[in-house]
């Protein structure tokens, strides 16, 4: 039936083409690649046109939110419907959806990945050590609103700040001094989903490893921190990455965010748009942190896939692509060799920043000490959603929870959710 | 009547009938029917199936603690939402019947509005009034004097919001189910109850709730269906953000979302088929036993 229907299907829109689409238009069409995204900005849009005339590819966008793009590509595989040349995949459930077996080797396929950057490398590849796909390096520091920085801590200079805060135990000895001062009204972060992404993205110790639930040097240290950044009050309650913690980036109740090259443009201005603060940036406690990340990865299958190896070569293999995401959209490049001479090649005053250049900061000070980065895995959504419940726990307790009967809820509900799981330490 | 006539004439209502069947099949039977196929193999919707017989069932009733969890929450949700969206609805249209002459469109259409309401906008606007630090609720609360409560972070707490919304949402259109069978009952009835001296109390015990009762049936039947379906609700309330699915606890992982979660997350097309298909069992046999409870030995 499904043959049946397929054929009845493709006969009606071979018919349609037929009817009102000339041959030359369909002749373009023969470079034409379609991506599943959720970015459709102007920006991208002429960061395309440049691509489209450089190369005689065009592209087409597809809007696919990035929580539903697991379920598209899943659904579009098992009714045989028609896959895009490129998809997506953002860095919550990467691990599951790198091994699902559908996508395409991409150096294999003719991707040039000499010059990636190595700790990208291992965050793109499935457990059979394909890489499926480029990602642009996602890295982050702390932003904090000035106004605020200079009322409590004494300053909003972000090297005198740096000095201040050289461990996560500084965040709590000075943010019960804020809370003090400022009645309990004021914290250092609006959530604890903040500091434990922060904390999850410098660490690189898999929370699984083969089948086994290895939390000691992963996990472990983690929630000890959150449980200690809770117990002490320093954080506020909202929930993480939500509208009311949205709104807190233009109230005067919280200093510090978790800020990635991206971050800029998409939260804080974002959030911040009038721009009710100016902002600062230092490096974390700890150095840089891997902070989201999205893969570009080739379903097989997929539409034109010569077209989408060309695109991916040509922005991310490729100094030109490199120029064309800086200007356009911001984004870093895992090119090794824009790194490795004394050139700053992301350099930028930024408005919001009160003209401190954030770019060449994390390209000097904190991608050059990123050397790896926490592999996903296929238990990666398991990991996720038992982290999320164990931060709510926290979250309720107020911190009045030891550290070991938090990882052991959270490896019984791994264990709920992949059988397969067993628990090591 | 010649015999070509009468297959022209046989012909002409199954070709107006067959739009109906052939798209029933294609987007309702054979889906079912394909799933439940499914069920008997371990797949991820992708690559290759693998027949593995009646291992996905037996590690849904034998392995799956939170299957186990997700049918007590339901349970728990239903104990609750049925009873009082039957009570509410009821109580709102017979007052709205019998109390309310102008105006009574505008009420009942405010009554129904969250039935048609979009869910997602539903769900954003319950998370908001439910925020620990910023929600309206929360603010009612301290101004009386009390402590804000984590809505959304204590199981009893997040169970509360569900049943909230789940009511709110639903009794709008039990009220309508209710409002339907009420023009039916003759008003010959009520006036000779009042002759003979009945109040509003005893006629609506008397004469209402028994001439109600086939609707009460299908109320209460399709209620209890629903609550077993449960999944918009708990869904929406920890969309967004990083949150998990099922909300505190698992606190309202409903059978339905659990589903959802092994299908779409975990990618489990053979182990979510059979969750489907265990789903569609109990459905099917609430609905039987509901009907056969509530009519008794009686025909109706």
């Amino acid at each position: 039936m499904r043959r049946f229907l397929s054929f009845l299907l493709a006969g009606a829109m071979a018919a349609g083409m037929f009817v009102t689409t000339p041959v030359t238009a369909a002749a373009e069409e023969d470079h034409e690649i379609v991506i599943w995204c959720w970015d459709s900005s102007e920006s991208r849009e002429q960061m395309h046109a440049d691509f489209t005339a450089d190369t005689g590819i065009k592209v087409t966008l597809e809007m696919v939110d990035k929580k539903d793009m697991a379920q598209k590509v899943q659904t579009t595989i098992a009714s045989g419907g028609e896959l895009p040349s490129i998809c997506w995949c953002e860095a919550t459930y990467r691990g599951t959806l790198l091994n699902l077996g559908c996508w395409e080797d991409i150096i294999a396929a003719g991707f040039n990945a000499d010059q990636m950057l190595p700790y990208v490398i291992p965050l793109d590849s499935d457990v059979n050590g394909n890489y499926i796909g480029p990602e642009c390096p996602s890295i982050g520091g702390i932003a904090y609103k000035r106004e605020l920085a200079l009322e409590y801590l004494g300053t909003d200079d972000p090297d005198e700040l740096q000095a201040m805060f050289t461990s996560w135990d500084d965040f709590i000895t000075y943010g019960k001094q804020v809370q003090e001062k400022s009645d309990g009204k004021v914290f250092m972060f609006s959530s604890l989903g903040d500091v434990g992404i922060m904390l999850k993205g410098q660490g690189a110790a898999p929370f699984v490893t083969g089948t086994e639930i290895t939390f000691e040097d992963s996990m472990k240290p983690l929630m000890s921190t959150l449980i200690d950044f809770a117990a002490n009050g320093v954080c506020d309650v909202l929930e993480y990455d939500s509208a009311e913690d949205g709104a807190s980036y233009t109230d005067d109740n919280h200093i510090f965010y978790p800020c990635a090259n991206w971050s800029i443009v998409f939260t804080i201005q974002a959030n911040d748009p009038e721009k009710a603060h100016d902002w600062g940036f230092f490096v974390a406690p700890g150095g840089g942190f891997v902070m989201g990340g999205t893969t570009m990865c080739v379903p097989k299958g997929g539409k034109n896939l010569e077209d989408a190896i060309t695109y991916l070569n040509y922005f991310w293999a490729d100094e030109r692509g490199a120029i064309l995401q800086r200007k356009y959209k911001g984004n870093f490049s895992p090119l090794k060799t824009l790194y490795e001479s004394d050139e700053i090649f992301y350099s930028k005053e930024e408005e919001w920043f009160r003209g401190q250049d954030v770019l060449s900061v994390i390209q000097t000070k904190i991608l050059p000490d990123i050397k790896e980065a926490r592999v996903p895995t296929i238990y990666d959504t398991a990991i996720t959603n038992a982290y999320t419940l164990a931060y709510k726990k926290i979250n309720a307790s107020g911190g009045d929870i030891t550290v070991e009967e938090i990882l052991d809820y959270m490896a019984q509900n791994m264990m709920d959710n992949e059988p397969a799981l067993t628990r090591a330490n | 009547m010649n015999k070509k006539k009468f297959k022209k004439r046989k012909i002409v209502p199954y070709t107006m009938i067959a739009p109906f069947f052939i798209l029933y099949f294609v987007f309702s039977l054979y889906p079912v029917l394909y799933s439940f196929v499914i069920s008997l193999y371990d797949w991820t919707g992708v690559g290759e199936k693998l027949f593995i017989g009646i291992n996905n069932y037996i590690a849904i009733f034998t392995r799956d603690r939170l299957f186990i969890k997700s049918l007590v929450n339901a349970i728990l949700l239903f104990v609750f939402t049925v009873p009082i969206e039957v009570a509410l609805g009821l109580f709102t249209a017979c007052i709205l019947k019998d109390f309310i002459r102008k105006g009574r469109n505008a009420f009942q259409l405010a009554n129904f509005l969250p039935y048609v309401t979009c869910s997602v906008a539903v769900g954003i606007i319950f998370q908001e009034m439910f925020s620990w630090k910023t929600g309206v609720v929360n603010y009612l609360v301290t101004a009386c004097g009390g402590e804000g409560i984590y809505w959304l972070g204590l199981d009893w707490a997040t169970r509360i919001v569900v049943i909230v919304m789940v009511v709110w949402k639903n009794y709008g259109y039990v009220m309508v189910m209710f409002l339907s069978g009420l023009s039916t009952i003759p008003e010959d009835l009520y006036d000779s109850a009042k002759i003979d001296g009945a109040g509003w109390w005893a006629s609506f015990w008397k004469i209402t709730i028994p001439m109600l009762k086939p609707i009460m049936i299908f109320v209460v039947t399709t209620c209890l269906m629903n609550a077993w379906k449960l999944f918009d609700e708990a869904k929406l309330l920890f969309d967004g953000g990083e949150q998990p699915v099922g909300g505190p606890d698992n606190a309202v992982l409903t059978p339905m979302l659990r589903y959802y979660d092994i299908s779409f997350h975990y990618f489990r097309y053979g182990y979510g088929s059979a969750y489907g298909v265990v789903i569609f069992v109990i459905i099917a046999l609430t609905g039987l036993i509901t009907v056969k409870v509530m009519t008794g030995d009686s025909d109706d």
